[in-house]
């Protein structure tokens, strides 16, 4: 929605992600939005060397949360809530009211064959 | 000016901070290195994270720190000489959301450092235990609280108004605990 403010889409899901569930890792982050964990982990870099996002290891996982010092957070997050209410609902109740499923170690994830994209 | 290999941390980061400012960019240290300094040695940090106050270019951070003799590894920059990494946060300082606007300064045989006054060093180490629920950085607001003049009140009016009176009261509460407990062995 405000893409053009974040300078991409992706930078805008890792934000309004965060925000709804507080905190999140790259791989958790790119399955809800069925992207790749290299595009969000670079989103994830440029907003902790921001200022925006602090992160802490758990495990082999690097969690992000937003930095509390982090100046404009406050009014980050009322337009981050503003822009939210546009979304459709179904992402809303996504974002908002889905648990999210432990995944089972070693559980293939779904890739996109080569030749499917060709098609 | 001494060699790098023998400052100590303490007057690395005024070398650093001091240098920089006479290039015209303006760092205030803080995070961990500031829980050091003020808690006299309860705490030990590895990095020096000086905050880039007004987000200057980090090319041009970059280029002084090259002239220094550290080399850049991603975010942090080291010396051969030196056991503690450099780190320049973005600006502009702040304790949750408030922005800090008061330094304080400490003068080394290296250079003068910008740091977090105390107040605003504890009041750093609180947001992470009022917003994250860290146990460890409460302890550390404590520890600088311990050791240093500050302004309660200060901190109790900024605990209100970013919506944590409970927090508050749990770090008052445990900061007149130690200072009693304290007085009662004097």
């Amino acid at each position: 929605m405000i893409e053009v403010l974040f300078g991409s889409r992706d930078k805008e899901n890792v934000l309004q992600y965060i925000l709804a569930k507080e905190k999140g890792y790259a791989s958790q982050i790119a399955d809800f939005y069925g992207t790749k964990p290299s595009q969000i982990i670079k989103q994830l870099e440029a907003l902790e060397i921001g200022g925006v996002l602090a992160s802490f290891q758990v495990g082999k996982a690097r969690v992000y949360q937003y930095n509390p010092n982090y100046y404009f957070l406050n009014e980050l997050k009322a337009l981050l809530k503003k822009v939210r209410e546009s979304y459709k609902p179904e992402l809303i109740e996504r974002l908002l009211h889905s648990k999210i499923a432990p995944r089972r170690k070693n559980k293939p994830t779904f890739e996109r064959k080569s030749n499917e994209t060709n098609s | 000016m001494k060699p790098i290999v023998d400052m100590s941390s303490l007057e690395l980061a005024a070398y650093v901070c001091d240098t920089l400012k006479q290039r015209g960019i303006l760092t205030t240290l803080s995070g961990g290195f500031c829980t050091e300094i003020y808690s006299h040695g309860d705490y030990t940090s590895m990095d020096i994270d000086l905050i880039n106050q007004y987000n200057e270019d980090h090319k041009k951070i970059v280029s002084v720190m090259l002239e220094l003799g550290f080399k850049q590894d991603g975010r942090y920059f080291y010396h051969d000489n030196a056991e503690y990494a450099v780190e320049f946060p973005s600006g502009p300082p702040a304790v949750g959301s408030e922005l800090i606007k008061d330094v304080a300064e400490i003068e080394t045989e290296a250079g003068v450092l910008r740091i977090l006054t105390p107040t605003d060093a504890i009041k750093d180490r609180l947001a992470a235990y009022y917003f994250w629920n860290s146990d460890r950085t409460l302890e550390q607001a404590i520890w600088i609280a311990e050791k240093n003049e500050f302004d309660m009140e200060n901190i109790k009016l900024w605990s209100l108004k970013e919506d944590m009176a409970e927090k508050f009261t749990v770090f008052k509460t445990q900061y007149k605990k130690i200072m009693s407990a304290k007085q009662g062995t004097k």
